[in-house]
Order: C-alpha cells, then sequence, then structure tokens
C-alpha cells in the first residue's frame, strides 16, 4: 500500500511549540493600567519568558508505517503527540492528519470522569464519529477486551489507573482507525494485559498508521518500523527503529556513566 | 470515510490578544447601550412626545456615543493586523466609517424621535454586525466569515451525536444523584418565590402591581432568570470543570457549552410547567398572548447561549472571572427588575434600567404571563439585536481562543 502515489497521512512541517511564561505584575492595578496603556498604545506588551518545548520539527508518516517516539522526561515526546492529536495547536509551522484517528494520551484516557465506562464508551464512539448503530455492534467486544467485568456500570472515577488504561486502549483499537497514536498508555496495565495488547497492535499493524511514544526501548524496537529520537525539542535521529533505539540507548549508557563517575567524586558523608 | 484535520497556528499562545478581543465587545456593547439608553429615555416615559424634557439626557448619551464610537474605531485599527498594508488600510477606512455611521445613526435616533427608533435599531444592527465581522474575520478583513462560521455550523452538526448523548447522561446523573432529583429545580425557585411574597405582602403597596397575585409576579420573574443566571454559571463551569478532557481528547469545545445549554432547555421546561401549575393554583389562566413568548424566549435563550461562550472562555483565560461573574449576577439580579416592578423605578431613571436587555425581557414576560397584555415589540428590539450581537461575537471569539484552551491547563 505504501507504494500507491498516495500523500502521507502524516505531515509536520517546521513544526515548534513555544510556551509562554507572563510576568507576572505585582498587584491588579499594575495589571489594568499596564493593559490600557497597551491599548492606547503608549506601552509595548512586557517582555515574557518563553520556552520552546519543540523547534523545527520535519517529518511524514506514510499510511500502514509504525513509527515509535523515544526520547529523555523534558524532550518533547508529550507536546508532540498531543499536537498530532490537535489537542494544542502549534506556534509555528503545519500539521496535517489524513484520516480518522484514536489517540490515547495520559492516564485517565479521555474519559469523563463522572461518566460509567459504559457511557464513556459511547462518549469516546461518538468523538470518534461513529454512529449510534456502530457503537452497539462493537460495545460487547470493547467491554469484554477491557476485561473491567461489571465495573463498566460504576463511573470511571471509581477505577483504578490499570482499569483506565485497559478501557482506555480497548476503545482506541476496537473503532478501527486508520491512525492510532498512543502516549505510555500501557506503562499502567499489568503484564498480562501488556501482552495481550501487543498482541493486538501486532495485528494492526499494517492496516493501522500507529505513533507510540514509549519509554521501553524494547517495544519500539518490536513494534515500530520507523523511530524518532526527539533531543530537546529538536529531531536528533531519524530512522529505522533498530538503528534509532541503539543510538538512543547508547547515548543513555554514556551519560550513565558520566553520572556514575561523577557519583565517585562525591564525598562519602553525601553518598547514600 | 476520510478527515481532514489541519492545525496550523502563527501566533504565540499568549492572553494578551484575547483580552483586547473580550474589551473590545465590551466597548461595542456599551456603545450600544449608550444609544438604546438614548432611545429609551426619549420613548419610555411618554412614547407620544419625543424629547419632551430630557434633551439634557439626550445631549450626554450622544456626546457618550460619539466618544464611544471614535474609541471603537480607534481599537478596531489597533485589534486588527492583517498581513498586508493595503488590508490594513482598507480595514482602518471601513472601522471609521461605520463608526461615523453608528454615530450619526444615533443622532437620528435621538432627534427623530420615536417612531424612528425600530429603524434605526435595525440600521444600528446591521452596522455592529459589519464591525464585528471586521474584527472576528479570521488573517484580518477578508470577507469570508460567513464560510468560516458555514464551517463551525457543519462541525456542530457532525457532533450532534455527542451532543445528544452527553446531554442525556447530564441529565440523568444529575437527577440520579440526588434525594429529590428533579423537584430541586422546580423547589429553589418556588421557595424563593415564596419567601419574597411574604416580605413584600408585608411592605409593598397592593397598588405597586396591579391586581396580580405576589406569587405569580416573582415566579414569572425568577423562572426566567434562572434560565439567563444558572445559564451564565453553567457557562463559568462548562470549560473549567472539563479541563482533563480537553487536555486529553479533540472535539470541537462549543460541545461542552452546548450540552450545558441544553440542559438549561431541559431544567427551563420543569420550571416553566411548575409556573403555569401556580398560576393556575392563584387563578391565572394562559392567554392569547402566550403565543408570543416563544419570541421572547428565543431572544432570552440567544442572549443566554451568548453570554456562556462569552464567560466559559474567560474564565479559563483570566481566573478572576468565576468570582466576578459571581458578583455581577448578583448585582444583576437587583438592577433587573426581579423584585420589582419597573415602574418603581425613578422615571428619570428608568432609561438606566432598560440598558440591561433582561430588564425589557422581564418586562414582556409579566406583562404576558402575568397581566395578559401584548408585548411591547419596539422594548423586544434592543434585546433582540444584543443578543444577536452577543452570540456572535461569543462564538467568534470562543473560536478564535479554542485552540489555546489547554495552554491555560
Amino acid at each position: 500500500m505504501s507504494q500507491l502515489p498516495v500523500l502521507p497521512v502524516i505531515e509536520v512541517n517546521g513544526v515548534g511549540k513555544e510556551f509562554v511564561q507572563h510576568q507576572q505584575l505585582p498587584s491588579l492595578r499594575a495589571e489594568a493600567t499596564q493593559l490600557i496603556k497597551r491599548w492606547v498604545g503608549l506601552a509595548k506588551p512586557l517582555p515574557h519568558e518563553t520556552f520552546w518545548a519543540l523547534r523545527d520539527v520535519n517529518f511524514r508518516v506514510q499510511a500502514g508505517e509504525s513509527l515509535g517516539i523515544v526520547g529523555a522526561n523534558g524532550a518533547g515526546k508529550s507536546t508532540l503527540i498531543r499536537m498530532l492529536a490537535n489537542i494544542i495547536a502549534p506556534t509555528t509551522g503545519e500539521i496535517i492528519v489524513r484520516g480518522r484517528f484514536s489517540a490515547l494520551i495520559g492516564l485517565s484516557a479521555g474519559f469523563d470522569a463522572m461518566r460509567t465506562g459504559r457511557e464513556n464508551i459511547y462518549l469516546n464512539a461518538a468523538i470518534f464519529g461513529l454512529t449510534r448503530g456502530e457503537i452497539e455492534g462493537l460495545l460487547d467486544e470493547i467491554i469484554a477486551f477491557a476485561e473491567i467485568g461489571e465495573f463498566i456500570d460504576q463511573p470511571v472515577k471509581y477505577y483504578s489507573s490499570g482499569m483506565l488504561a485497559r478501557l482506555g486502549f480497548s476503545v482506541a483499537v476496537h473503532f478501527l482507525p486508520e491512525i492510532i497514536m498512543l502516549d505510555e498508555i500501557l506503562a499502567v496495565g499489568d503484564m498480562a494485559f501488556q501482552r495481550k495488547c501487543y498482541a493486538r497492535m501486532q495485528q494492526l499493524r499494517g492496516s493501522s498508521t500507529m505513533i507510540l511514544v514509549m519509554h521501553s526501548g524494547a517495544t519500539i524496537r518490536d513494534m515500530c518500523d520507523r523511530a524518532i529520537w526527539l533531543h530537546k525539542g529538536t529531531v536528533a535521529m531519524d530512522g529505522p527503529s533498530g538503528d534509532v533505539v541503539d543510538a538512543y540507548e547508547a547515548f543513555n549508557h554514556v551519560r550513565h556513566d558520566d553520572a556514575a563517575a561523577h557519583a565517585l567524586d562525591t564525598p562519602d558523608f553525601l553518598a547514600p | 470515510m476520510t478527515t481532514t484535520v489541519m492545525v496550523s497556528g502563527a501566533q504565540v499562545a499568549s492572553g494578551a490578544r484575547s483580552r483586547v478581543f473580550f474589551a473590545g465587545q465590551l466597548f461595542l456593547i456599551l456603545l450600544g447601550g449608550a444609544l438604546a439608553a438614548a432611545d429609551a429615555s426619549i420613548r419610555l416615559p411618554n412614547a407620544a412626545q419625543p424629547l419632551a424634557g430630557h434633551s439634557r439626557f439626550v445631549l450626554v448619551l450622544l456626546a457618550l456615543a460619539v466618544v464611544m464610537s471614535a474609541a471603537a474605531s480607534i481599537l478596531l485599527t489597533r485589534l486588527v493586523r492583517a498581513p498586508e498594508a493595503a488590508t490594513q488600510k482598507r480595514t482602518a477606512f471601513l472601522a471609521a466609517g461605520c463608526a461615523a455611521l453608528a454615530t450619526a445613526a444615533g443622532g437620528l435616533i435621538a432627534l427623530g424621535g420615536a417612531w424612528l427608533a425600530p429603524l434605526g435599531y435595525f440600521v444600528l444592527a446591521s452596522l455592529f454586525i459589519s464591525l464585528i465581522v471586521l474584527v472576528w474575520t479570521p488573517d484580518g478583513g477578508t470577507n469570508d466569515t460567513h464560510r468560516v462560521l458555514a464551517g463551525y455550523l457543519r462541525g456542530i452538526w457532525k457532533y450532534r451525536l455527542l451532543l445528544r448523548i452527553w446531554t442525556v447522561y447530564n441529565i440523568r446523573s444529575r437527577y440520579s444523584q440526588t434525594v429529590l432529583g428533579i423537584l430541586w429545580i422546580v423547589l429553589l425557585p418556588l421557595s424563593t418565590a415564596l419567601v419574597l411574597s411574604f416580605l413584600f405582602a408585608q411592605i409593598t403597596h397592593p397598588g405597586d402591581i396591579g391586581n396580580a397575585p405576589f406569587i405569580s409576579f416573582f415566579l414569572t420573574a425568577l423562572t426566567f432568570w434562572g434560565l439567563f443566571s444558572s445559564g451564565v454559571n453553567m457557562g463559568v463551569r462548562a470549560l473549567l470543570g472539563s479541563m482533563g478532557l480537553i487536555n486529553q481528547v479533540y472535539f470541537p469545545r462549543e460541545v461542552l457549552i452546548l450540552v450545558r445549554f441544553c440542559e438549561e432547555i431541559v431544567d427551563l421546561s420543569f420550571t416553566v410547567a411548575t409556573l403555569l401549575i401556580v398560576n393556575a393554583v392563584v387563578g391565572i389562566w394562559p392567554n392569547a398572548w402566550y403565543v408570543a413568548l416563544p419570541l421572547v424566549v428565543l431572544i432570552q435563550m440567544t442572549l443566554t447561549l451568548g453570554a456562556m461562550f462569552l464567560v466559559s472562555y474567560t474564565s479559563v483565560l483570566i481566573r478572576d472571572v468565576p468570582q466576578l461573574i459571581g458578583v455581577l449576577l448578583q448585582l444583576f439580579f437587583y438592577l433587573t427588575p426581579i423584585i420589582y416592578p419597573v415602574q418603581r423605578t425613578p422615571e428619570q431613571l428608568q432609561w438606566l434600567t432598560f440598558i440591561n436587555p433582561l430588564a425589557s425581557l422581564i418586562d414582556a414576560y409579566r406583562r404576558i404571563i402575568v397581566y395578559g397584555e401584548a408585548p411591547v415589540l419596539t422594548n423586544l428590539l434592543y434585546p433582540a439585536v444584543f443578543a444577536v450581537i452577543l452570540l456572535f461575537a461569543g462564538f467568534m471569539s470562543f473560536k478564535k481562543f479554542e485552540k489555546h484552551i489547554s495552554d491555560y491547563k
């Protein structure tokens, strides 16, 4: 399918995300006068500190490809996947996503805490764009896969994080999305469920496009054809998943060794 | 079926711009208010005598209108940062022209007398709407606003199943979690009305409210005030209460507001039913003028929805807004003729009361339901125009801010 001259399903062109930390004025009065001055044109906007979580990220994903994203904490992985899922807007550049996607981001998996598991399946399906008939057809299968049992009719605020992840994953894969985006969601499930998820993802591989954010290099190596290594908000490496994970792990080992060497220098009384 | 989602951002996620938009809205609303006040001051005390004894008010208000329209036009030229200089110039020119026309129209109303007022309102309405279109058009001043708006409405239509399911769930859980359930929405206005009528029976002259029973006099106003006040309260919480969800799934955020609005409508049907029953008990039966009720309710719903859009995103943007809204609602409860008849305000100051669009609406409800009279249709024009502007401005600025909501968690 990827040989056909089709447009890539995901295009990320020169994307950057800037977070603004507004300078706080000492009082509301100062804030108000500043605001008025700015309208009239007497004052310029306050200087603010900005932080670029991502800068000039470019890549394309073809239909059926599965892409892993690795990187240290704070490298911008979550920011990137949240932008792909249209939750936050990029500051510069553009993101084009072609096709219906389901995204599983964060621990509560996009559920309304007050609603029951069953109601949340309906809500998520409606957000995804399924019709009532389609939802009813999938309902039993989703509940069975998630192994939630009778808790399905309890509000999700009473669910454990493992249950939330199971239900979230089950919902996300059963809609047969063209694109699946997963952000670290499997970390909270137990081993048996993780194995079940990986099996399911292997099934979907090739037919659905997958974007996975993972800490485990081994998973990326198994599940993905290709990987991107984000480092401090820029793409450090983009290539076959094995190569990228090797490079990323090698880099981490160097850092780890550095840290270990540094630890030797610390005086004895500070050592644990 | 393939859908394409395009996300592009050319702006820094900064609150300043949205704050300026908010201020721009306020300016335009105040301008409309000033002009309406000029009109009300002439028309209300004695509709047959234009300008009689009120010239001072008219002059003050006209001056106010001129200042405000000038300020609005300055604001506009500052607001619209068009990509090319040519568009910028055209926008500034249009803005100044609109301001001048608006002021002229205001003057026309003030000098022309009562019969010109409805015409003036329509002129003003179209001018304000074109002004707002100018301001809120994406990319500054191109004329594809209607296409943008149509796109938004198609988006809402696409998510209608979500809207319906969510509303049903919310209503169901709201009434299953409390012991008295659905009775609460009926009990609250009813108890307030009972307390008020007991109090006011002691201190008011019976002549103030005509031959109407106290209970239905208060309950009529409270029922419809409730639609607005609880709508605004729900609007404040609509986004703030769902930030977790907003940070994890994409869907058009206005669905959250519309769900709350639909809940409001369901609540209203219960409170109106109660009102009708209570009225029947005290001997006030439905009359022929009820045919005008849907119009008044429609105006009020438009107003409420517009206010909900406005407060929902400003509450996320500036965290003082929820508290401020609480205070303002209290204030407006007393400013709006709810616990007193409009006639109790000094005649010289009645125009001030009618700046508040809810005042005319509550007055209309009372005329229809309590007194069985025809509503004053020209009094409804100002609230109608106000409501349409508020909804349009509220919705467009909401959509403008939408993609930055998650930046403010």
